[in-house]
């Protein structure tokens, strides 16, 4: 067996194995955490088959922003109702499995798919190589990114710039009107300056 | 491929087995007489009041939001960086570009005043 196979086996149940408490977690900051540790597992995967930028894209962008802006979802959000009671999640685990609702239809569920991606990978010739393992794999990438796909480089910024002007619109306070209502700008005014 | 990432795999182990190695001689060194003023959360020693998990202000949720589009940002920066010495002039300007069309939501969210903590 060799490494990249260990590694890869590795990785892969690390990332199914958070994913799953994801969903089983009865606490959610729990599952947010573990969200992020299989998203720490796909890193290495992207890792495993050559993609260093993608993986650092992922550990960046998922595990970095979009794990912590989930867990400040969870934390401005009203979590009383959703907290279950004080059993393992492993407990929980065993008796999910031996449901049928929740233990057997998605185990044949994802038999099923599983089937499916095994005929369709030994029915069809995968035309992708092994990628060179070169290690500059990030200078290939950069080199592209700043000379062929200039426009879509930039667009990408545009993008992001709308992104945050939306985020700012959309978290705007109370003392800020909203654009095109003149009508409400008088108060709004008002109780700025009551502050 | 996996050759190269050794060290971090390695790395990796070595820092989960020093936290379970730690914790591990720690609960069998350490005396274990829990009771229920033990085992309170302990708050600057005064008695606890409500839950752990309060509602946080809505207003950290807006940083959250700025600081994922600067880290998608942060991510052109490191192939950038790789390949600025053979791109030159055009590869600064290019990202001069870049950030600057960001630095514009940046002063946006500024002046909107949604940085500021009041």
């Amino acid at each position: 067996m060799s490494l990249d196979l260990i590694s890869f086996i590795v990785l892969g149940i690390i990332t199914l194995v958070s994913g799953y408490l994801v969903v089983a977690s009865a606490n959610l900051m729990h599952a947010a955490l573990f969200l992020g540790l299989s998203f720490v597992g796909v890193a290495g995967i992207y890792l495993v088959l050559g993609a260093e930028f993608l993986a650092a894209a992922q550990i960046l962008i998922y595990v970095g922003a979009i794990t912590t802006l989930i867990v400040f979802g969870i934390m401005v959000s009203n979590l009383q109702d959703l907290k279950a009671g004080g059993r393992g999640v492993w407990a929980r685990v065993v008796r999910n499995l031996a449901s049928f609702r929740r233990g057997l239809v998605p185990l044949v569920a994802a038999a099923g798919f599983a089937i499916l991606m095994l005929v369709i990978y030994r029915q069809s010739l995968w035309p992708a190589e092994a990628p060179p393992a070169s290690g500059s794999n990030l200078a290939t990438v950069g080199r592209l990114l700043f000379t062929e796909y200039v426009v879509p480089f930039e667009i990408a910024s545009v993008i992001l710039l709308a992104a945050v002007l939306g985020a700012v619109a959309l978290s705007r306070r109370d003392d800020q009107p909203p654009a095109g209502s003149t009508g409400q700008a008088a108060p709004a005014a008002e109780r700025k300056e009551g502050r | 491929m996996v050759i190269n990432y050794l060290e971090v795999g390695i790395f990796a182990l070595v820092a989960v087995a020093f936290v379970a190695i730690t914790l591990a001689i720690g609960s069998l060194l350490r005396p274990k007489n829990p009771y229920a003023n033990k085992l309170a959360p302990y708050e600057c020693g005064e008695i606890p009041v409500g839950d752990g998990q309060v509602r946080f202000h809505i207003r950290y949720y807006i940083f959250a939001l700025v600081f994922l589009v600067f880290d998608v940002e942060i991510i052109f920066l490191y192939p950038w960086a790789v390949v600025l010495e053979q791109l030159g002039l055009f590869g600064l300007v290019e990202m001069l570009i870049f950030l600057g069309l960001l630095v514009v939501g940046l002063v946006y969210a500024w002046r909107k005043k949604v940085l500021r903590w009041v």
